[in-house]
């Protein structure tokens, strides 16, 4: 059997002389198997979704034309029709995959737009908020971390330990209700919510990230606004980030701190802060590099409940719409979606683990 | 079986944690921690007999603010908030208990059955695992709970779903590096059937490892749960239940009782377990339980 096959394997035994030449057909071999793997995946979750919203009680045609049209047999012929739930649940299911090789995620049953266009416009207002908050959390948590680490058992360890729990037990709902209430409620120092402010119009699109867009544009007044916009829903989650990536980044860096390379750096009378930058925080790169792919994927989850609050057109508010309506092709595309960005992120941390370590060989 | 030092030893779980209990309890912030923490349990047990107002009758006047009458205020409704967020001490913490052990449970099974029978059972299993762990938490908690219908009940099924993966993760990989140790091979030279074998060696070994897990899960579950609540996906309006109240204080910001108080509720005890589970980590064993 293969116990965790498509891990990277450490190899413990030094590197040999010949390691210059990178072995790239492995590497390929690699790839392949992890895509295979990706792909199998993927066609999993659909299957889940499609299971959960066919076998359970709940009527998804009802949900979706309203109670009182859903009496009517003539509404709600023509609505399966149109949405080919007259068909077997089998057909129904390969239709939609066959479909969705050519990438066609189907129609929303809510919007009644396609699934992939929806999901256009939701995606960057996601983006924007999970880029900037999983880059904020990545410094916070590298600096509280190596102080937390550097100082281990001493009351800023202590303190730091405490916010950062404190960080993963707040509720992020609960947080973003605080923040709106307070900073924009109370004191009117924070827009209110939505990307932009009323009456302010997008920049031309680009990357659909309105901050950018407004640069690429040239317009600093839609930028700043775009900004000022960010900054709560970002600093929502980026507290709930940091307290994990603290944590993790502490474990790490103390477990390399303890390595005896580092004593001999001390040893030989190498100042701390440059042990520090290149032995310790390298090494400790890997795992940490790891988390920060980890967090991300449950950054993605975690803005379902702080868009709500925010009225943040994003994938977590278009999930929440499609999952209370039972709109199936539509939780389909955002599980898929949110899926390949998972996966796409643990290959390529994968990956990058032979170029920051080159012990470990990818696809050996 | 042996006492040679490579043998992973059997000892008692229970032991373990009791000796490691002094050292980690004198520690003020995991002390505290502890202190609320059993301070929410006799809550929960004790809660609804000792609350001024029955949490359901809507008989103040609303939106109040805290006062020596009604120590949180009043809701939109006119019902005392103190009392609501004592009564929901009982929902919250026991259903987030459910939770986890339930997902102990099934987690456990399924990684026991993957690591021990191997090949073709432990692909099919541990391929099923992935795919649920590739899907996002909280959309595929919350597609389930609207399938299944708002309720309580129905909110823990779907929580479930999400929760039981990374039990099955590390309990099979514990099993795995059991499943080669000397004294289940003996055991297995005994004649031991494979049910056998599990239930007196591997079992053991790998319940305490996983015990700590749960009690580090106990703050995501009331977490997840509450957050289902609060989307409309949980409790049901009158059940006082702190996601929904929460849900409740967004229409009414002037009134920061509303969120505040089942708020802070909710951190506490996600706090309190948080470190009490951190805790029991760092007394029983860093490197085993490390998922």
């Amino acid at each position: 059997m293969s116990q965790d096959s498509e891990q990277p394997r450490a190899i413990e035994e030094p590197p040999s002389p010949t390691r210059g030449r990178r072995s790239y057909t492995g590497l390929l071999r690699y790839l392949g198997r992890r895509l295979v793997l990706t792909v199998v995946l993927l066609i999993g979750i659909t299957l889940v979704t499609f299971t959960l919203t066919n076998l359970v009680p709940g009527d998804p045609v009802a949900a979706a034309v309203g109670q009182s049209a859903a009496d009517d047999p003539a509404i709600v012929e023509r609505f399966r029709k149109e949405f080919g739930l007259d068909k077997p649940l089998y057909a129904q299911y390969f239709g939609y995959l066959g479909r969705l090789i050519h990438g066609d995620l189907g129609t929303s049953w809510q919007t009644r737009n396609p699934v992939v266009e929806d999901l256009g416009k939701a995606i960057p207002a996601t983006m924007e908020i999970a880029l900037s908050a999983i880059t904020m959390a990545l410094i916070l948590g590298l600096v509280l971390g190596s102080v937390a680490a550097h100082r281990r058992g001493l009351i800023s360890d202590q303190v730091i330990r405490l916010i950062s729990l404190l960080g993963i037990s707040v509720p992020t709902f609960w947080t973003a209700i605080l923040f709106f209430s307070i900073f924009y409620y109370r004191l009117g120092i924070a827009p209110g919510s939505g990307r932009l402010s009323p009456g302010a119009s997008a920049p031309p699109r680009v990357t659909g990230m309105y901050t950018i867009d407004s640069l690429i544009a040239g317009d600093m007044r839609t930028f700043v606004d775009a900004a000022a916009h960010l900054v709560l829903p970002t600093g929502v989650l980026t507290l709930f980030t940091v307290g994990l990536l603290t944590r993790f980044s502490r474990m790490a860096l103390l477990e390399v701190l303890d390595k005896d390379f580092v004593r001999a750096a001390h040893a030989k009378g190498l100042p701390t802060r440059s042990i520090f930058f290149k032995y310790v925080l390298r090494a400790a790169a890997v795992p940490i590099l790891t988390m920060v792919g980890l967090a991300f994927g449950s950054l993605l989850s975690g803005t379902v409940l702080v868009e709500s609050i925010f009225a943040w057109p994003g994938l977590g508010s278009y999930a929440y719409k499609a999952a209370s309506q039972l709109d199936l092709l539509a939780v389909m595309g955002v599980g898929l979606f949110v899926g390949v960005v998972y996966l796409t992120i643990n290959l390529l941390i994968d990956i990058a683990y032979g170029f920051i370590d080159p012990r470990v060989k990818v696809g050996s | 079986m042996s006492d040679t030092g490579t043998v992973i030893p059997r000892v008692s779980f229970t032991r373990r944690i009791w000796r490691a209990i002094p050292r980690e309890i004198r520690m003020p912030v995991g002390m505290i921690a502890a202190l609320i923490a059993l301070g929410w349990i006799i809550i929960c047990i004790i809660g609804p007999s000792i609350i001024p107002y029955d949490p359901l009758t809507q008989d103040l006047p609303r939106l109040q603010p805290p006062s020596a009458q009604t120590w949180f205020g009043t809701d939109e409704l006119g019902r005392d908030l103190f009392s609501r967020v004592i009564a929901g001490a009982r929902v919250t913490i026991s259903l987030a208990l459910l939770l986890v052990i339930a997902s102990m449970i099934i987690g456990s099974l399924i990684g026991i059955i993957a690591g021990f029978f191997g090949r073709w059972v432990d692909e099919v299993l541990m391929r099923m695992t992935d795919i649920v762990l590739a899907f996002p938490t909280v959309i595929l908690a919350m597609v389930t709970a609207a399938a299944l219908g708002a309720s309580l009940f129905n909110a823990v099924l779907a929580a479930l779903i999400v929760s039981w993966p990374p039990y099955a993760r590390v309990v099979r990989s514990m099993v795995l590096s059991l499943r080669g140790a000397d004294f289940v091979a003996s055991g297995r030279l005994l004649g031991f059937s494979p049910l056998k074998s599990m239930r007196l060696d591997i079992l053991p070994n790998v319940g305490g490892p996983t015990l700590v897990m749960a009690s580090l899960d106990i703050g995501n579950a009331a977490l997840l749960l509450s957050g289902l609540s609060y989307l409309g996906l949980g409790a049901k309006p009158p059940t006082p239940e702190w996601g929904s109240m929460i849900s409740a204080a967004v229409n009414h910001y002037d009134s920061w009782w509303l969120g505040w108080f089942p708020g802070l509720a909710i951190c506490t005890v996600v706090i309190s377990f948080n470190f009490l589970g951190d805790a029991l980590r760092d007394a029983f064993d860093p490197e085993e339980v490390r998922v």
